[in-house]
């Protein structure tokens, strides 16, 4: 193979996996900062209720994903709906 | 005194709530105004089941209002909430900000809100539209895979 052609071949590999890398690091994070949001509402029930168990109990950054900044407000607004019952404190 | 922007949300007593939602309001709204606050915005926010029972109540209205007040009037505000009989539960929080914003901001999601619960009647109308939807999406990252392997196989 001419070294030319080599080159525009890596240089085409390269832009592809920087896509894909880029597509996969897209999907990898998490899902308040996909969304781009800037708080999060106690008032928001259906976002809330994805993110903690049938029990009720607020689910680990490890098995969503999310960002630790993000955990922090997530917890509070939890917090927050529980103490007005949009959100039960033990589900059974 | 300085004032400042709050959100509160009172959980209304649903059987004086739906006999006159008006009179239920109003002795919210006339706690916070006999505390020299100004209400910016009121609103139904929801009539729904709680999750659970709250001194024999299982269901409330919940009545949410943006107002500004003096920084040292909350103590009384919530003393006199807890005191009044109509209110189940409340909950009011400090905002940081021009109050105007929140109010907004508040509007709009309202409106989403209505947006999405339209679209979501119109795609269950439908049939299945969100599973194509993921199917393309699921498609799309397949094809980019091989792509780069095949590449890298010549090179």
């Amino acid at each position: 193979m001419p070294p030319s052609m080599s080159r525009t071949r890596n240089a085409k590999n390269a832009k592809n996996l920087k896509k894909l890398l880029k597509k996969t690091a897209e999907r990898g994070k998490c899902r308040f900062t996909r969304a781009r949001v800037t708080g999060i509402d106690y008032k928001d029930v259906a976002t809330l209720q994805k993110m903690v168990s049938a029990q009720g109990k607020l689910y680990g950054r490890k098995r969503t994903g999310t960002l630790s900044h993000f955990q922090r407000k997530l917890k509070l607004a939890i917090k927050r709906a529980r103490y007005l019952a949009l959100l039960p404190y033990v589900a059974r | 005194m300085k004032h400042r922007a709050y959100e509160g949300m009172f959980l209304l007593d649903n059987n004086a709530a739906t006999a006159d939602y008006e009179a239920a309001a109003r002795v919210v709204d006339h706690i916070l105004e006999k505390n020299g606050a100004t209400i910016v915005r009121k609103e139904k926010w929801d009539e729904r089941k709680l999750s659970y029972e709250i001194r024999g109540h299982r269901r409330a209205t919940y009545y949410l209002v943006y107002f500004t007040a003096p920084t040292g009037a909350l103590a009384e505000i919530n003393s006199d909430t807890r005191l009044s009989e109509g209110v189940v539960r409340h909950l009011v929080l400090g905002l940081d900000g021009p109050i105007e914003e929140h109010v907004a901001l508040q509007v709009k999601e309202r409106e989403l809100m209505a947006e999405d619960n339209r679209k979501n009647a119109l795609a269950t109308g439908w049939g299945e539209p969100r599973r194509g939807e993921g199917g393309r999406g699921r498609r799309e990252g397949g094809d980019d895979m091989p792509d780069v392997i095949e590449d890298e196989i010549e090179a």
